[in-house]
């Protein structure tokens, strides 16, 4: 559902993403590993559409009612509501906007997407209410403004409450395990796993081995200085944890 | 008798003293980005409409709607009694120095008509919506005189079109609570120039809440005064000019006794190539002790060629006080943007909600929820 081919991207003239090339199938979950500054989180963004990114070379085709079609020049929300979903390493607080209000309307520019008829206040209410025991969550989350004030843990679990809100055929999870303690870990792990299906795919962005332990990938990969330099399965993680990246960076430059 | 004899005839009335007060100009330090004599040398006919008021409700809010500037009869709707001020009320109002002077004053007493109100509660606690809505480019002045009891709310809603001159002249007592929003949606002809002072005495409490959501010239004086112990006053603002419009807040506030608190926070959300101002003294007496004092000012600018002035000023001569001020101006974060749009929600939409969420804030601080809940909902442009 997704190939990226060749992909070359840099933020005002710096080069980061250095020819990659990437393929994700519907059921498949896949984790990208790698150092600091490696181009993980810029990776992610750029599938997303962030605008601070410049494509370069190279392609991102996305599978669009059943063709594999070049996104690169789609505005951020198109992709969006394609059914690329992006779960952010540090999600921003937007004081003034409800949680609820902000969710509605995603929802229901998805629904307009797709010819669906919008959603009502009070059926969304009811809608979001059964989905917030999956992340341990409570209504009055829904009341306040989007992230302010919400501790880390917090606004991780209203990333994947979004997530689960708008059941993205494809899910990009930024970094979701930084900043969590274990109880915390697990809830969002569980909230990810819920999402899980054959139709589904979900590629998460991690630094450490621990996440996987709750996420079970079928594909590890390690970026390096803009490249993929390696890819295996789940034991690849294990081997990482053990050994650190420096056995398989060493020699490039 | 003319209104102009009639108003010379009282005992407070200086023709000395009027004929030595000029218009503004912008040497003046209070009138600094805003060009008052251009205003004044458009000529302007006064208001000739005599369409009668009518009277509704919108939930719990008893509604006043006056159409044109005619106000000949004394009203009284469920909880509002209206009726035109006494000759001691007129006299209280001349005998105060303007910022608008001679130029104001001479429009006032020689323009026909114009237009005195005096609210009275006679029921218990509802809200009462005052609607004045003109449709001709006429000028209109209006005072509104406000008598309260215990605990009142008044919202004053300006639409359609014309140049308003609006005085609210407030003299609390004490243990007295008075609320005003005030909502001005006129076109972008109009001009809406809208002066207010308030005496606030011991144990009072005194709540404006504005919002300038048109007009294509708007300024808004404000002053204050805390004259008696835990006396309290919040006096917050969301401006919104578009096009080429201009508006600007004057703010002044004294703590003229011990114990007494303020609280100010002025948002502006200025598009195209609008211009907004906030200027606010918060002036604090000697051996005045124990004041608390906020001050905000926040800007927002959605164009390049917007223009934001932003001027919090403190002046304090008293020691033992709590007094902040501050003031910022920015555009719309581009995080914040693109957080709405991962989400599918378009960039033209994020930056509405993103506008609205900015406003909320100061909406919010409306006390009577009717009102508070009706604001909300004109400005989404629900109804």
């Amino acid at each position: 559902m997704l190939k990226v081919t060749n992909l070359h991207a840099q933020v005002e003239t710096n080069p980061i993403i250095k020819g990659i090339n990437f393929e994700v199938k519907p059921g498949e979950v896949h984790a990208i590993m790698g150092p600091n500054g490696s181009g993980k989180s810029t990776f992610s963004k750029l599938i997303s559409g962030h605008p601070d990114y410049e494509l370069t070379d190279g392609s991102i085709e996305f599978d669009i009612n059943g063709k594999m079609t070049n996104i690169s020049e789609l505005e951020a929300s198109d992709r969006a509501k394609e059914g690329i979903f992006l779960g952010f390493q540090y999600p921003v607080e937007i004081p003034g906007v409800t949680n609820i209000t902000f969710m509605h309307e995603a929802f229901n520019a998805l629904c307009e997407h797709q010819g669906a008829e919008k959603m009502n206040e009070s059926d969304f209410r009811e809608y979001v209410k059964s989905k917030l025991p999956i992340l341990e969550m409570n209504e009055a989350f829904l009341d306040r403004a989007v992230n302010e004030g919400f501790s880390g843990g917090e606004k991780k679990k209203n990333e994947i409450l979004q997530m689960l809100l708008l059941n993205p055929r494809l899910a990009l999870l930024d970094e979701t395990d930084s900043g969590l303690d274990i109880d915390a870990l697990k809830t969002v792990a569980k909230g990810v796993n819920t999402l899980r299906s054959k139709y589904n795919a979900i590629v998460l962005v991690t630094h450490y081995q621990r996440l996987l332990d709750y996420i079970q990938p079928d594909f590890v990969h390690v970026l390096y200085q803009g490249q993929i330099i390696k890819s295996g399965d789940k034991t690849l993680a294990l081997e990482l944890e053990e050994k650190g990246y420096d056995w398989l960076t060493a020699g490039i430059q | 008798m003319s209104f102009l004899e009639k108003t010379k005839s009282f005992s407070g009335y200086d023709q000395a003293k009027l004929n030595s007060l000029v218009i503004p100009n912008m040497k003046n330090e209070q009138w600094k980005y805003t060009n008052l004599e251009r205003l004044y040398s458009t000529p302007w006919s006064p208001s000739s409409s005599q369409s009668p008021s009518e009277r509704s409700k919108i939930d719990d809010l008893e509604i006043l709607k006056i159409n044109g500037a005619s106000f000949s009869s004394e009203e009284t709707i469920a909880s509002i009694k209206v009726r035109k001020s006494t000759e001691q009320e007129i006299e209280m109002f001349l005998s105060r120095e303007h910022f608008y002077s001679k130029g104001f004053l001479s429009q006032l007493i020689n323009a026909s008509p114009t237009l005195y109100l005096t609210t009275e509660q006679v029921g218990k606690n509802t809200p009462v919506e005052i609607q004045f809505s003109n449709s001709s480019e006429e000028q209109i002045n209006i005072v509104l005189l406000g008598v309260v009891k215990d605990k009142q709310a008044i919202s004053l809603r300006f639409t359609g079109k014309g140049q308003y001159h609006v005085h609210v002249w407030g003299n609390l007592k004490p243990n007295q609570c008075l609320e005003h929003v005030i909502y001005q949606e006129l076109d972008h002809t109009s001009s809406f120039l809208f002066e207010s002072h308030y005496n606030i005495p011991r144990d009072a409490h005194y709540r404006q809440i504005l919002v300038q959501n048109g007009a294509l010239f708007s300024r808004h004086n404000i002053s204050a005064s805390l004259t008696g112990e835990n006396a309290e006053t919040d006096l917050h603002g969301l401006y919104k000019p578009t096009e080429k419009s201009h508006v600007d807040n004057s703010a002044y506030i004294e703590h003229g006794a011990s114990h007494t608190f303020s609280r100010q926070v002025y948002k502006g959300i200025i598009g195209d190539e609008a211009k907004g101002i906030f200027a606010g003294i918060v002036k604090v007496n000697k051996d005045c002790l124990l004041i608390e004092a906020e001050q905000l000012n926040k800007n927002l600018l959605l164009n390049k060629k917007a223009q934001a002035y932003s001027r919090p000023q403190m002046e304090i001569d008293a020691d033992d006080v709590k007094c902040a001020h501050g003031s910022t101006i920015g555009q719309l974060s581009e995080a914040e943007l693109f957080y709405f749009q991962s989400r599918g929600i378009p960039k033209e939409r994020a930056r509405a909600m993103l506008a609205e969420g900015f406003a909320m804030d100061v909406l919010l601080k409306i006390d009577n929820e009717v009102i508070r809940e009706l604001t909300i909902k004109r400005l989404r442009g629900l109804c």
